[in-house]
């Protein structure tokens, strides 16, 4: 009894100390303290220090809004409940006052007393105002001063009224302009219901927050555990709201208004686009539109050039810009092989014995005159066309010899029949007779 | 009885340590330095479009023939997994003798928009596993997929079995429609063509305040009164900056990859029920028969253990091993007790199937 009163005097001299903590004072001096240290010194910090520190000292001041509570609560408390079991009942009581000022959170009045508090339970509308911050160009905040008690009042027959305003079909030249504004303005209004109806959602949690909070410290007090500080309020009040929140955000009701919110959000943002790829067009610039069609095509072809690069590596990877070790090879005797075949025409261009026709083979010294190799490859055609019919050139006389061609042109027609097919390099000849390359014997 | 026995002069102490602490720790802050992260060595030995394949730089000798790549998530940056020299899992798989591989898949823009689940899976992890096995001269190698990254190794050790020796799963989601997966609850009625259509790549920001709505009250409100009593600590300051500058670096996701896992995955469930099809493949979790490690996170809010363990029902491996952590998604990376325990049970493991 001893240790009681001396606590209780403890608080009374503490209220007699700080009249400022005795009275409904709508401004928590902590708080404020903490603000004006930090607008003097918060220009110090860099830009993520800075941001991190903000969050801190928000954190700081939510702190000691929820001690100011406390404190009230413990010096309003009197004597008479600090014994037996009164106490539940001031509780509860002080509980009921913070529930119904939040349900009252239009009252100018309530939600100034209740500021700090309601900060917190604003955490998530804020994380989602922040989210639209990062995926629009519309500030996240730009309703937030529409009051939920306002609107609630109010709001149904406003939003009736103004679709009816914006279903009134344009006329004129610019009809099809104005219907567009008129789309987009009736999307905005959608969005705003939607919005409305996810921030109203979350003014429940802080009612539910409360209870759970109550039965957590009865639940301390059943297991014979006390409470010590403030951070352990603090603490089981978090841990409240999360329990509060992670219920509320798993119900189907929350499915669907988040859904409708976030749905309605990308309907406003869509159509916004439209208009302004329609600006865009008439100002000849690239629209987004066409911007999407070169990139999806640009990535369909990327994936058909690798498809066709695997291919061609028989199926290993491909490397993109680059031939493969087999290509390579290929290409290497490709030239080889085209430089040879270029020599071996440059040789029967030049050879005398194809321009006239004759049986008798020409002197071996035209041999002389040619550069070898090409001389021994015109050396064997010469010797080949004595043994060897060409079979074109005696299909060609056979067939028609009515009409046949004079006969420097066979001739030259014949030569032409000895096509190159039948000039077989030195190196790949065996020694017994030549080798035909004909149009089945290719080395390709 | 009363349960509060606070006495005024402790609370007025209280707060007025509260502002303390907030003086110093602005000295603390306004001193502390650029902030590094991803601490072990690496070099680059792939690169294509904005990914690259990078092999960290030994540590030992003697290390398992098989090296091992880390498939991490599209969301958020990999280097949490190497966040600083006593907290990083990377450094203890190296340690324990693994040769180690971490694709980075950079920071994706408008230009990525068109950028598929086949284009990723099929096209650049299939093309980093040749360059592993040719830089190697083996046929399989060994894959480690975190979160996300799990699902995406998944779905390519069911397609190409042919080069994936062993595979472990970290915190990975196989069934997205547990009980208590909010993430899956709230994106059951949004209209993710009609999202994308309109957003093309989904921002960074949107991921970041989507997670951080999971549990608004911690993580944007206690994490930060919790953070005060720290500030008179450089080191563990500096700590704390490194996990909020990963927490806060999110990388934009390519829109047509997003569409599809959202709508296959989230929505559709698909990978449990073997309907997710990757380019011209089919993904049947069933193909999986090289063996599997899963390992979870007991607490873990993002991907519940349910998710994970549904794994154990789906995948053909006979030599299958679930490892739970007891603690949450990032900890079983970032906490001290993770170090003691997720390497050193990855590398025993994987040197047993070697």
């Amino acid at each position: 009894m001893k240790a009681q009163r001396a606590y209780w005097d403890a608080w009374t001299s503490l209220s007699r100390m700080n009249p400022k903590l005795s009275s409904n004072t709508a401004t928590n001096p902590w708080s404020q303290a903490l603000d004006h240290w930090w607008k003097a010194v918060g220009g110090g910090l860099s830009g993520d220090s800075n941001a991190f520190f903000s969050r801190m000292i928000e954190q700081g001041k939510t702190f000691f809004n929820m001690g100011q509570q406390m404190v009230e609560f413990l010096r309003t408390v009197s004597e008479s409940t600090y014994t037996g079991e009164k106490w539940r009942e001031a509780l509860q009581e002080r509980f009921d006052a913070m529930k119904t000022s939040l349900s009252m959170a239009h009252n100018s009045e309530w939600s100034d007393r209740l500021k700090g508090l309601m900060a917190f339970y604003e955490l998530p509308l804020d994380t989602w105002r922040r989210t639209l911050s990062g995926a629009t160009a519309l500030p996240g905040d730009f309703l937030q001063n529409l009051r939920s008690g306002v609107w609630e009042s109010i709001g149904d027959k406003v939003h009736e009224g103004v679709d009816r305003f914006l279903s009134v079909p344009g006329v004129g030249y610019t009809r099809e302009s104005q219907e567009q504004m008129q789309n987009f303005a009736r999307l905005v209004l959608d969005y705003q219901k939607a919005l409305q109806d996810y921030a109203d959602t979350h003014g429940k949690l802080g009612v539910d927050t409360i209870d759970r909070l109550y039965k957590k410290i009865v639940a301390l007090t059943e297991k014979g555990e006390k409470i010590t500080a403030l951070r352990q309020v603090y603490d089981l009040w978090v841990d409240s709201s999360e329990e509060a929140y992670g219920e509320f955000v798993m119900s189907p009701t929350f499915q669907e208004i988040y859904g409708r919110m976030v749905n309605a959000l990308m309907r406003v943002k869509h159509h916004a686009g439209t208009l302004v790829d329609e600006t865009l067009g008439a100002l000849n610039m690239p629209t987004r539109r066409e911007m999407n069609t070169v990139l999806k095509r640009q990535q369909e072809l990327r994936r058909e050039l690798r498809a066709l690069q695997v291919g061609r590596n028989g199926g290993g990877p491909p490397r993109p810009g680059r031939r493969s070790d087999e290509e390579s090879r290929e290409i290497a005797e490709l030239r080889t092989e085209v430089a040879a075949l270029r020599e071996e025409v440059t040789v029967l261009r030049n050879a005398p014995a194809f321009a006239t026709v004759s049986d008798k083979p020409e002197p071996v010294a035209a041999e002389s005159e040619v550069d070898k190799p090409k001389g021994q490859a015109a050396l064997r055609a010469v010797k080949r066309e004595s043994t060897v019919k060409p079979a074109r050139a005696a299909k060609a006389t056979t067939r028609n010899p009515s009409s046949a061609k004079p006969t420097r042109i066979r001739a030259q027609n014949a030569a032409a029949a000895w096509d190159i097919q039948n000039i077989v390099p030195i190196d790949e000849r065996s020694p017994e007779e030549p080798k035909r390359r004909g149009a089945g014997g290719s080395k390709r | 009885m009363l349960p509060f026995q606070i006495k005024p002069d402790e609370a007025l102490n209280e707060v007025q340590q509260i502002g303390q602490k907030l003086a110093q720790g602005f000295k603390t802050l306004s001193e502390i330095g650029d902030i590094d992260v991803g601490c072990t060595p690496k070099e680059p030995v792939y690169h294509e479009d904005k990914m690259t394949l990078h092999r960290f730089k030994p540590l030992r000798d003697n290390l398992n023939p098989v090296p091992l790549l880390v498939v991490y998530a599209l969301v958020n940056r990999p280097y949490m997994a190497d966040l600083q020299s006593n907290r990083s899992m990377i450094r203890g798989l190296m340690e324990g003798g693994l040769d180690v591989y971490l694709i980075d898949w950079g920071y994706p823009d408008g230009g990525d928009r068109y950028l598929t689940l086949d284009d990723y899976i099929n096209g650049y992890i299939d093309r980093c596993v040749d360059v592993i096995r040719k830089r190697h001269g083996v046929d399989k190698i060994n894959i480690l997929g975190i979160c996300q990254g799990g699902a995406f190794s998944l779905c390519y050790a069911a397609t190409h079995t042919d080069k994936v020796q062993n595979i472990v799963t970290t915190v990975t989601p196989v069934d997205f429609h547990t009980r208590n997966d909010m993430l899956s609850h709230w994106v059951r009625n949004v209209d993710i063509d009609l999202f994308i259509d309109t957003m093309g790549n989904v921002p960074g920001e949107v991921l970041n305040w989507t997670f951080l709505s999971l549990k608004p009250f911690r993580l944007s409100g206690q994490k930060y009164l919790d953070m005060i009593n720290t500030l008179d600590d450089p080191i563990a300051a500096k700590n704390f900056m490194r996990m909020e500058k990963w927490i806060f670096d999110s990388p934009d996701q390519a829109g047509e990859a997003y569409r599809q896992f959202i709508k296959d995955f989230y929505q559709g469930n698909k990978l449990i029920k073997g309907e997710v099809v990757i380019g011209d493949k089919q993904v049947k979790l069933s193909n999986i028969t090289m063996p599997v490690l899963n390992i979870f996170a007991a607490d873990d809010h993002l991907v519940p253990p349910d998710s994970s363990k549904a794994l154990e029902r789906h995948v053909g491996t006979k030599d299958y091993t679930a490892l739970e952590f007891p603690g949450g998604h990032i900890g079983i990376y970032v906490s001290s007790k993770a170090q003691k325990m997720i390497p050193p049970a990855v590398c025993e493991w994987i040197a047993k199937r070697t």
